[in-house]
């Protein structure tokens, strides 16, 4: 018969208690819905509900929020928590120590991990808002024999752009770094390089001017005009709004300022980057110094991030599939694509940095994430502790209310409020906490050429996740020790009899303090690992010198100086360097050990097996002169080094590693042998073999490794090293000079020490110390707060049982083992358990240590003897209190 | 229960009252809220209304019983309201405060 809707009717029927009031109501609305029926039925829908829902609120109100609105008693919900909220804070006021102590704890819990997840956040998981994002793909290129997830050929790009079934829009980018000069200063800058249309694509809009014309897209290096990066125009232009049509120096020709990026916007790269300036992408060959159309042209160069939009209702697959396709008609189309090219698609969603570096990425951040997760465990297992201890100090308070008629459930209430307080207060502090720890995070910044800009900064969802971490804590552990405190024997509690203690509470309590030492041991033993792998990283002889020498690294490419040109500028730089005060050796590379910069290439070597058919040997190579191995410190081990005469007129000659020897021509000596670059039908004759040296990495086995002479196998970017009586640091600046004096128009990349560079590959066995480490120690203090506290408490329960016991004759110092026993034997199966633990976790870790195994018997024997002694410290203390006792006393105070 | 004795009624309250004895035995939900909405202008949700009513039940101000039930209400009974001796008087008294109020404001508030 009804004509409302019964979800309708059900919800009032839920809601109004009183049932006349419900018939009159439903009656009401009955009888007006009908009323209704001249209207659209759109309206009458609108209407109805928002009458229900309003019904609803206000007799819900009305029924539960009011003040006093629940009958009986005169109190409802809100009236308790309330009252219990006063309770809580008048109850932690009267003791402040103890309030001090957990916030603390908690907040060194929780201010960890908002640090550690706001970090992971803006480098992970925080991404623009770009247009239509869920259809914004990635193409990689891979050319045959190399990694699938390579760079792509801007006229690659241009063609993929025609498959426009498939593809909304292709936009290509480079990440580029360069110097801008404003007024007087110069300033080292990163930003990108984009095709006119890949911010409209993207859904970037400039926040002042515009972003690039597709004219400006059509010559290279016609358009000298550039963006500037929002937090980029605040710092260097004062957010000046009459910046646009300014001009300044960048890479040392004047660009025209033509527009500001949105405040929200970082940078291609990622999140956590922001990106000073950005320029049209036919600029970039202009601001690295090469504005040779090839880049633009060649299939072979491949220099590019591309970019897509997929179309509407095109799958991945079709659209890969699609794409397989248009490589194969390419290369029909023009023979100059290399053979065995193809395109591969991702969804730009799925990328953070590059498929690559993805993985490490996020096996760092697992890493870092699971230790301040334990981290946190460990300081939420000492609220627990303190929670217990607290409750069983107010056995008496809680006895009598009991005893008075209130409800357990109410009682729980009640203290799982005060327990959330103290989450959240501890949530508070933390967010403070995880401010200043994040400052000090970005602080460090990695030892390159360029500052980067981290945005770290506590956003929404790290709030939200601080808030849920706080609230969690707060329930998880304040659960159990408010139902174990509201268990009690009323008889004993009302007499304020210590007992022995609830057997309940005390197996909580001492299965807390295992818990505890368990955590501390892992986190413990991880901290050890790392700080011991950094101490054998830094042992590790990287073969070559690391001290007493500086060096420049510029780059030709960049500067546009090629071919007879460079290699004749290169003689003239290495001769006037050697002709400097202070500098005995020089030495000339194209790259250098442990180096950012290392090509390889492949061989085949007559009576080796090649891998495959198509292969050869991949092997790391190096461009060197005739100075570097003395430069370098690098002995021969037999034939000779390179010499000066070994030039573009004299026979390819090539020296080796000793790897290389080894792996190559084992049991023989390679010397005379040959080795044939690629398709190359001249050989290189082996006329040396060098010792060893660390080429990519400091934790690698031995490498093979070719060096080529320098004149015979010239390099775009160029080393130039030098040792000498003079200070590293001086060398560097006086290389510096020097090149700037000889040829202005070469690009410095950067001129420091060969100690400093080496220190790059440290960065991060020296982080990763530093931070484990750091958890380590916090973890030790907590577990040392929690173990002391929760033992001093333990043995002033039993002062009473002890008194009377020695009264009656027995020996002080058993009374005391025995009551400190239950304690320590808790302490000794957490360490094991944790030890266990640890070992196995340490397995996962393996892969970021140092010469350092996860047995290392050191850390293993070490960490838990260490933590025993705290825990004998923490208990030694009250343990002697309690011993001291005098029995007469405790008597008396019966 | 009854609430603290309050000496006058709200604004809501008052409109109500005064609606509910020009209607005399026919004061319910829908017809109150007509008569409110018809002499003043102002919009009344039947849940606000219902709401309302309950408190001034609360407070001795009103009473209801319900009716018969009907067709046109899909079978659901009306509750039908009446105001009591305590509810007269405190209706009065607002009035009469309120009137004094504005006693010789006619000037003011009279609409041009």
């Amino acid at each position: 018969m009804t004509r409302l809707p019964h979800l309708a009717v059900a919800v009032l029927e839920r809601v109004v208690r009183d049932p006349v009031t419900r018939e009159g109501l439903v009656g009401d609305l009955e009888q007006r819905y009908a009323r209704m029926s001249g209207r659209n039925g759109l309206a009458r829908w609108a209407w109805l509900w928002l009458e229900v829902l309003s019904a609803a609120v206000v007799h819900a109100w009305d029924r539960w929020g009011r003040p006093g609105s629940v009958g009986g008693g005169g109190r409802n919900l809100m009236d308790d928590l309330a009252q219990d909220l006063r309770y809580a804070i008048r109850g932690l006021s009267k003791r402040p120590a103890f309030t001090f102590v957990v916030v603390a704890t908690l907040a060194i819990g929780i201010g960890a991990n908002t640090a550690m997840f706001s970090v992971v956040n803006a480098v992970m998981i925080r991404k623009y808002p770009y247009l239509d994002a869920d259809r914004l793909v990635r193409i990689y290129t891979q050319d045959p024999g190399a990694q699938p997830w390579g760079s792509t050929a801007y006229a690659d790009g241009a063609d993929i752009k025609t498959v426009s079934d498939v593809f909304e829009d292709v936009a290509l980018s480079e990440n580029i770094i360069t110097q801008v000069v404003v007024g007087d200063q110069a300033i080292r800058v990163i930003g990108e390089s984009v095709s006119h249309n890949l911010y409209p694509m993207l859904g970037v809009e400039a926040a002042l001017g515009r972003t690039f014309l597709a004219e400006e897209d059509e010559t290279p290096g016609a358009s000298p005009v550039l963006m500037l990066g929002y937090a980029f125009w605040q710092r260097a232009f004062s957010g000046d709004p009459g910046v646009i049509g300014r001009a300044v120096s960048l890479a040392g020709a004047p660009y025209t300022i033509v527009g500001v990026l949105p405040e929200r916007y970082r940078s291609l790269a990622t999140e956590g980057l922001i990106a000073d300036i950005a320029v049209p992408i036919a600029m970039s060959g202009a601001i690295q110094g090469n504005t040779d159309p090839e880049r633009f042209r060649s299939r072979a160069w491949r220099a590019y991030e591309a970019r897509a939009r997929l179309r509407e209702g095109v799958s991945m697959e079709a659209a890969q599939a699609r794409l397989d396709g248009f490589a194969s008609q390419l290369r029909a189309a023009d023979p100059t694509l290399p053979e065995g090219r193809s395109f591969h698609l991702l969804w730009d969603r799925d990328v953070i940095l590059s498929p690559e570096q993805d993985g490490f990425l996020k096996s760092v951040a697992v890493l870092l994430l699971s230790a301040v997760g334990l981290l946190l465990l460990l300081a939420c297992a000492n609220l627990a502790s303190f929670l217990l201890a607290r409750g069983a100090d107010r056995a008496r308070e809680v006895g009598v209310r009991l005893a008075l008629g209130a409800g357990r459930g109410r009682l729980v209430r009640q203290l799982l409020t005060e327990t959330l307080l103290l989450a959240v207060l501890g949530g508070i502090v933390g967010l403070l906490v995880a401010r200043w720890a994040v400052g000090l995070l970005v602080g460090f910044q990695p030892p390159l050429p360029v500052t980067f800009t981290l945005d770290v900064s506590v956003d929404r969802t790290v709030l939200l996740f601080t808030l849920g971490v706080s609230t969690a804590a707060g329930l998880l552990f304040g659960l159990a020790p408010a139902l174990q405190s509201t268990a009690l024997d009323l008889g004993c509690a009302l007499k304020e009899e210590a007992g022995t203690g609830s057997k309940g509470r005390m197996r909580l309590r001492n299965g807390l303090i295992a818990f505890q030492m368990a955590v501390s041991v892992v986190l413990l033993v991880g901290g050890a690992l790392f700080a011991r792998s950094l101490g054998v990283a830094r042992g590790i002889d990287p073969g070559f010198r690391t001290r007493e020498a500086g060096f420049v690294w510029v780059d030709f490419g960049a500067s546009a100086i090629r071919g007879a040109e460079r290699e004749q500028l290169v003689q003239e730089l290495a001769s006037r360097a050697g002709a400097l005060p202070g500098i005995e050796h020089v030495a000339v590379a194209g790259s250098l050990p442990l180096g950012l910069s290392a090509g390889t290439f492949t061989f085949r070597i007559p009576g080796v097996e090649s891998p495959s058919d198509t292969e050869g040997h991949r092997v790391d190579v190096r461009s060197v002169d005739h100075g570097f191995f003395e430069t370098m410190g690098i002995p021969l081990v037999s034939g000779r080094g390179i010499r000066e005469s070994d030039d573009r007129e004299a026979p390819q000659v090539v020296v080796v590693s000793e790897a290389m020897a080894a792996r190559f021509w084992p049991g023989e000596s390679p010397l005379g042998q040959q080795l044939f670059v690629g398709d190359d039908q001249t050989g290189w004759e082996v006329v040396g073999i060098a010792r060893d040296t660390k080429v990519r990495r400091l934790g690698e086995p031995p490498t093979p490794l070719v060096y080529f002479p320098w004149a015979q196998w010239p390099s775009r970017e160029v080393y130039f090293v030098a040792t000498g009586a003079a200070e590293p640091a001086s060398i560097a600046v006086a290389l510096r000079r020097l090149v700037r004096e000889v040829d202005p128009r070469v690009v410095i990349m950067e001129a420091t020490t060969l100690e400093e560079h080496v220190g790059v590959m440290l960065f991060g066995p020296r982080m990763a110390a530093l931070l484990l480490g750091a958890f380590g120690l916090l973890a030790l203090a907590l577990a040392t707060v929690g173990l002391y506290g929760v033992v001093t408490f333990a043995v002033a329960r039993r002062t009473r049982e002890v008194g009377i016991r020695i009264s009656l004759g027995a020996d002080s110092r058993a009374v005391v083992g025995m009551v400190l026993g239950g304690v320590l034997s808790a302490v000794a199966m957490g360490g094991l358990v944790g030890l266990a633990v640890a070992i196995a976790l340490a397995q996962l870790i393996r892969s970021f240590l140092y010469g350092v195994g996860p047995t290392d018997p050191v850390t293993i024997v070490g960490v838990p003897l260490l933590l025993a002694a705290v825990a004998a410290a923490a208990g030694f203390v009250p343990a002697r209190r309690a011993a001291r006792v005098n029995p007469a006393d405790v008597l008396r105070e019966e | 229960m009854t609430e603290p004795r309050k000496k006058f009624l709200g604004e809501f309250e008052q409109m109500i009252i005064a609606a509910v004895l020009r209607l005399g035995d026919d004061a319910f939900g829908v017809t109150i809220a007509d008569s409110i909405e018809q002499h003043t202008g102002r919009k009344v949700r039947s849940g606000a209304l219902s709401v309302t009513l309950d408190r001034m039940e609360r407070k001795g101000l009103v009473r209801s019983e319900l009716g018969d039930p009907s067709e046109e209400r899909a079978g659901r009974a009306r509750r039908y309201i009446r105001v009591t001796p305590r509810g007269l008087e405190l209706a009065r008294r607002s009035r009469t405060a309120l009137l004094k109020l504005w006693q010789d404001l006619e000037g003011v508030y009279e609409e041009p």
